[in-house]
């Protein structure tokens, strides 16, 4: 089968596609589009450590660590959280997300006490 | 002493030393010392002769004895301990410098009263000058009690800092990671984020303002933990604070459920 025009069939699937992606996401709680944010925040603050480290250099390497390590550790946490809220997952049925939320600040004080202090 | 068993011969031992110096072509020049008393021999040797060293060494029960250290590697015959040195095979080991030799004899054992270390006397050497290619003596101590002396002070020396960045190019990437947190904030708004839910009768709301002033305490805790405190300190401030935290935010969160619809 040829397609005459086979680019602006698949440029139509592909706005098919995105759209249909986002009139999914749409129907996200609130709560947890906050979370995914906060990830997507994360995330690109490490990227652009890592940029950093590319162009300029890595001379204080342990800062630089700290850094992308906050950034990203961070990030693994909120989507621990994000896992725990999410009404849909059933494992975590009894797991108030109020707990999830203790959790979560417990664990990012942690993991920052650690950071300030590898950060030097 | 008296207290001890018999069988253990701890006490004053006794030596009785002789030193030979051998010629081949020559007869033997013997001399016997008297230990513990004072001797100064003055002996003169060349590396076609030997020297001999002996010393027998018994308890004060009359045994022999073999002490746990002497000086010289010697062969132990019988109840005699021997040493002979063979100049001419030694002559590499004294890096070929003739002169004057100091002969000390150290005997020392852990149930020996009079271990001692104790000058014999001196030995003129007259040795064959050092061929081209015999291994240089090491540097001479200045002084023997040197090496008791303080050691030179060890400086740590630290990692040389890299050539930093010019200034624009780091305050071009501060403001680059500046941006996920405005995009952060600008799409909490977009999202239609609220406070509605913060608690409003007062004691509920006096817990979570509490709640939210410890976070933001133990993060500025952190700051001055970076800027300045040691972890002992920041430790210590840490747990009263984690302690208050812990009590506050548990009664946040048992009041939060009690709001909600469902």
């Amino acid at each position: 089968m040829v397609k005459p025009s086979s680019s602006a069939a698949t440029k139509d699937d592909a706005r098919a596609l995105i759209h249909s992606l986002r009139s999914a996401y749409s129907a996200t709680p609130t709560n947890l589009k906050i979370i995914d944010l906060y990830v997507v925040f994360a995330v690109s603050t490490a990227l652009i450590q890592v940029a950093y480290m590319a162009i300029v250099g890595s001379f204080p390497f342990n800062s630089f660590l700290s850094g992308v390590l906050s950034c990203v550790g961070t990030a693994v946490l909120a989507v621990c959280l994000r896992i725990q809220v999410n009404k849909e997952n059933k494992e975590f049925k009894d797991l108030p997300p109020e707990r999830a939320f203790a959790d979560f600040v417990l664990c990012n004080l942690v993991l920052h006490l650690v950071i300030m202090n590898f950060l030097g | 002493m008296e207290a001890l068993p018999e069988g253990v011969d701890i006490g004053d031992y006794v030596f009785a030393f002789e030193i030979v110096l051998s010629d081949p072509e020559l007869k033997s020049n013997m001399q016997l010392l008297d230990l513990p008393g004072k001797n100064d021999v003055a002996l003169s040797a060349n590396h076609l002769q030997k020297l001999h060293l002996s010393f027998l060494l018994t308890t004060p029960l009359g045994k022999p004895f073999k002490p746990h250290q002497h000086i010289f590697v010697v062969e132990n015959t019988g109840k005699q301990f021997k040493i002979t040195l063979d100049f001419l095979g030694l002559v590499e080991k004294f890096f070929y410098l003739s002169g004057q030799c100091d002969i000390e004899l150290t005997v020392g054992d852990a149930v020996m009263e009079n271990s001692f270390l104790q000058l014999l006397g001196s030995i003129e050497l007259d040795l064959p000058k050092a061929p081209e290619k015999a291994t240089q003596p090491p540097p001479q101590v200045v002084s023997p009690y040197l090496r008791f002396g303080p050691k030179a002070e060890i400086n740590h020396i630290f990692r040389v800092p890299e050539k930093r960045p010019p200034q624009e190019v780091s305050y071009a990437f501060l403001g680059l990671v500046l941006v996920p947190l405005l995009t952060f904030l600008v799409g909490l708004l977009r999202l239609g984020v609220n406070f509605k839910n913060f608690p409003t009768s007062a004691v509920p709301a006096t817990f979570a303002i509490l709640f939210h002033g410890g976070i933001a305490a133990v993060l500025l805790l952190y700051v001055l933990f970076w800027l300045k405190l040691d972890l002992f300190t920041t430790l210590k401030t840490l747990g009263l604070l984690g302690i208050f935290l812990m009590f506050v935010g548990h009664r946040t969160f048992l009041t939060l459920p009690q709001q909600q619809p469902s």
